[in-house]
């Protein structure tokens, strides 16, 4: 009884008690709401940094601003700041962190390291790479929605569950999986001309293989990607069913990696069990024959399972164990691990994996002869 | 009329009566050795005897006494008493004899606007004046008790030698009978007097629920509370305080519910009191509080019979004080201020979820000012950036700083209260204006102050009110919060609540903890607490106030 009551009240405190004390106004404070990482020009690093301008009065009016500043290291530039904008950063409601293309090819972690260890800055920070363009191009960009673009880019990220074509990795999920012996891969943001804007859109996945960028996904590889770590939520399975075309919507997913050692051979059982509801047809299909149900499940299971295929290749191709087998392997079978942990990189392209996809469809919203 | 020779002289006398000049302390000089001197006195009497409450029985101006008792002549006591009630016009002196037997002289006195005239013309003169009495004289031994058992048709009647008993019964409305040739007076009860009517009390309105309150005046107040425990096991008990006043007050409980060791300390401390005036029962409960630093109240009050008839019920004692419709209740626990009488008549489920609104409401009060302001100034991490923008917008242009500003509104609005409270209704109206639109629009679109801490001061103003009781320490406490808050965040701020938390475990109410029912949900003790349970369930009184007699009902599972 008494820890029934004891547990939730610690559990509040412990909320409550966080942070750091000093007296501070909310006014004072300059709201970074999301940075920038380039290589600089004539010091170490550029970095640009997207203030939230609030302006007071009886209609709030919020706009956002982008300001360079090169430093030696990211802190260093953090404080340069200073002298271009009066007022003192607040990094605490950061909210996406954009990394060059360059930096994350010579050393993601030199950067990261700061926004990890700062007081200030909070670990549901989104980390996202530029792809064909410099990081401070992103911020520099055109406000697509809303007030500035880290927070649009935060939102669509966040919101991506429904498509799964970007890999939603913060920072904590991003430092624990460095920690560990999956390979890290981050969303990717890249320019886009619309009309005569210029916007930043999300597209695909960055690949990283020992704390450097080894190269990207498409949209439908980080689908797939995502499938194999168990980590979907939602997204579009289209299956081709000539000459239909039809759009499975993912409801569930639950994947599950088993480790089996027959001799010497290692090998992987990956089962993905997915129920998903027809959302689009685009051309009749004979829905009154109750076998067609079978046919689309079984086209929607082969497809499927291609592309699954099609991504394990390409990671091989990268070597970059980014859906955690390795993890797996270690925590099934240690002594096997210790074996092949030294040679690792050779051996996650060598595993046997044996696919089994399951496609269960839950539900339907077909018209029986649309459209005649 | 020997009424009117007295009131036409009265006022004139008072003013040049030198007397007085003597007695009053004339200079500076003077008025500080005598205040010094009284000072000494009561110091000297705390060091040779201790006492818990009241220390000072000299300087109150006590009237030397020369004889105690009445005198056989009527000439002599009627002199005797309008020695001591000289310069009193309000006091009747009314000599008459019987139309038969005229040397039987008497005389009543009584004093005017305390008694009921037509009581005391009908019942008193008319039967002593018109009556036969000479065959009751010849047979007589004592004439006055004949007179008191055969002639006066009257209900309440004592007789008293005891002077000081006398002048006592005359001040509180009965009218003294006095006879030529007895040593002896009749205290005849002829209390008449202007009285307010029962009303519904402001201060506690209900919807559902009796719509009677108590008044100033002590029988009535008493038969409120009679009317509804008709039962003999209730016990009234009286006794007077006040050296000058003389105030009746009178201990309530019901015999076997009631416990004997808290009406012994009731009694012990009621007895202990030694002060020179009473007008309203605040003074006694200040005198017989427990903890009377604390600003938590460890003695409950009330205006409605029905609550003090349910606390007595529960165990509880009642002090009901004439002149004042506030009755006192002990022993007092915290839960009993949000206990409102109307939870027990509305539907048990309702009446739970009022409860937990007025116990969320008196949490929130004091804690969103001293919240708001850590969050905002201590912690803007756990802000969510939306919210965040808006404060930043909001107090772009603010030159106070937020704890400040919090303050100084904070207290705005208790000066706002306070004058609210005593104005006139029609005053009110402008008080409401100038505080809504000068103290919140004005000051917002000036930029002297936030709209968020108009927001926090009118919610945690708002929310005040919802436990009237306990507005006093609320205030308070509130202030203190939002100080530490401002020093410490929200660090303070949970330094604070666990200090003022150890205090409330730490208080006492006539033995009983003052927190109980609140840490514990066991048995029944959470019966009545966070939530109201349903008639049928609460079988059990609350422990230690009802140890008594805890079966309140055997079971009425008939219900379920």
């Amino acid at each position: 009884m008494r820890k029934v009551v004891l547990l939730p009240a610690l559990a509040f405190m412990l909320l409550m008690l966080t942070s750091c004390w000093n007296y501070r106004e909310v006014n004072d404070l300059a709201i970074v709401i999301g940075a920038a990482i380039d290589k600089g020009m004539t010091e170490n690093y550029l970095l640009t940094v997207e203030l939230l301008e609030v302006g007071g009065g009886q209609d709030t009016e919020v706009t956002s601003k982008a300001l360079s500043v090169e430093g030696e290291t990211v802190f260093d530039a953090v404080r340069k700041l200073i002298s271009i904008e009066r007022k003192r950063g607040y990094w605490g409601h950061i909210r996406a962190l954009i990394v060059s293309e360059e930096i994350a090819a010579e050393d993601l972690t030199q950067v990261i390291r700061f926004f990890r260890q700062d007081a200030e800055t909070s670990g549901d920070l989104h980390i996202i790479i530029s792809k064909g363009c410099r990081a401070e191009d992103i911020l520099h960009a055109d406000i697509p929605h809303g007030t500035d673009i880290s927070t649009s880019l935060a939102q669509c990220l966040e919101s991506s569950r429904f498509l799964s074509e970007s890999p939603s990795t913060p920072l904590f999920k991003l430092s624990q999986e460095l920690k560990s012996l999956i390979s890290p891969t981050l969303p990717v943001v890249t320019l886009i001309k619309l009309k005569d804007m210029t916007i930043p859109v999300l597209s695909g996945a960055a690949v990283f293989h020992n704390k450097k960028l080894a190269g990207y996904l498409d949209g439908e590889e980080t689908k797939a990607m995502l499938f194999l770590k168990d980590e979907i939520k939602g997204g579009v399975l289209v299956t081709r069913k000539d000459p239909a075309l039809l759009s499975l919507e993912i409801l569930e997913n639950n994947t599950k990696i088993k480790t089996r050692n027959d001799g010497k051979q290692l090998a992987l059982d990956i089962t993905v069990e997915t129920k998903a509801a027809i959302n689009e047809v685009t051309c009749n299909i004979e829905f009154s024959d109750p076998t067609v149900f079978d046919e689309i499940q079984r086209l929607a299971e082969e497809q499927l399972g291609k592309k699954l295929e099609d991504v394990i290749d390409k990671a091989r191709s990268l070597r970059a164990d980014i859906f955690g087998f390795g993890q797996k392997i270690y925590e099934n079978n240690p002594r096997k691990w210790a074996e092949i942990s030294g040679n690792y990189d050779e051996e996650f392209t060598n595993i046997r994996v044996n696919i089994d996809v399951n496609v269960d469809i839950v539900n339907t919203s077909i018209i029986y002869k649309q459209f005649e | 009329m020997l009424k009117s020779e007295f009131s036409e002289f009265t006022f004139f006398f008072i003013f040049i009566d030198t007397r007085y000049l003597h007695n009053y302390p004339v200079s500076e000089q003077e008025y500080k050795r005598v205040v010094v001197m009284q000072r000494r006195k009561g110091e000297r009497r705390t060091a040779k005897k201790p006492v818990r409450v009241g220390d000072n029985k000299t300087g109150t101006g006590e009237v030397p006494k020369n004889s105690n008792k009445l005198a056989k002549s009527l000439d002599e006591n009627i002199r005797v008493l309008k020695e001591r009630f000289s310069n009193d016009g309000t006091v009747v002196f009314r000599r008459f004899q019987n139309r038969y037997l005229p040397e039987i002289k008497c005389c009543i006195v009584f004093i005017e606007g305390m008694i009921d005239f037509k009581h005391i013309n009908m019942q008193i003169i008319e039967p002593v004046m018109e009556q036969d009495l000479r065959q009751l004289s010849s047979s007589s031994q004592n004439f006055l008790v004949d007179i008191k058992d055969k002639v006066l048709p009257v209900n309440d009647i004592e007789e008293s030698e005891d002077l000081e008993k006398i002048l006592q019964s005359i001040c509180y409305g009965n009218t003294a009978f006095l006879l030529d040739g007895y040593d002896t007076a009749l205290l005849i009860e002829s209390k008449g007097w202007e009285v307010r009517a029962i009303t519904e009390p402001e201060s506690e309105k209900v919807i559902r629920g009796p719509r009677e309150g108590f008044t100033e005046h002590i029988i009535s107040n008493i038969s409120l509370i009679r009317r509804r425990i008709k039962n003999p096991n209730i016990k009234f008990r009286f006794m007077q305080l006040g050296k000058q006043t003389n105030t009746t007050i009178c201990i309530t409980y019901i015999e076997g519910i009631a416990l004997e060791s808290v009406l012994t300390e009731l009694e012990r401390r009621l007895n202990s009191i030694d002060i020179d005036g009473i007008l309203d029962s605040g003074y006694i409960q200040e005198l017989i509080e427990d903890a009377p630093l604390s600003t938590f109240p460890t003695v409950g009050y009330t205006e409605r019979p029905d609550v003090v008839v349910a606390r007595m019920l529960e165990g509880r004692i009642a002090v009901i004080v004439d002149g004042s419709p506030f009755v006192l209740t002990v022993p007092h626990i915290l839960v009993e201020n949000i206990q409102v009488n109307e939870d027990y008549y509305d539907h048990f489920i309702f009446g739970s979820f009022n409860r937990f609104l007025r116990a969320a409401a008196s949490i929130a009060t004091i804690s969103i000012p001293a919240v708001y302001l850590a969050l905002v100034t201590f912690h803007q991490e756990m802000i969510p950036t939306q919210l965040l923008i808006t404060l930043s917008a909001s107090l772009e242009g603010v030159p106070l700083p937020t704890s400040l500003s919090l303050i100084i509104m904070l207290i705005v609005f208790d000066i706002l209260r306070q004058a609210g409270a005593r104005m006139p209704s029609a005053v009110g109206q402008t008080v409401n204006i100038v505080g809504t639109l000068v103290l919140g629009q004005a000051a917002v679109e000036a930029h002297l102050v936030s709209a968020p801490v108009i927001i926090v001061t009118a919610i945690s103003g708002i929310t005040t009110l919802v436990v009237p009781t306990l507005i006093e320490s609320i205030v308070l406490l509130r202030l203190f919060l939002l100080i530490l808050s401002s020093f410490l965040g929200l660090y303070g701020y949970f330094i604070g609540i666990i200090m003022v938390y150890l205090h409330l475990m730490s208080l006492r109410s006539f033995g009983v903890p003052y927190m109980m029912s609140v840490t514990r949900i066991r048995d029944h003790d959470g019966q009545d607490a966070w939530i109201r349970a349903p008639w049928w369930s609460m079988t059990l009184r609350p422990k230690i106030i009802g140890a008594k007699n805890l079966v309140r009902q055997v079971s009425n599972h008939n219900r379920r």
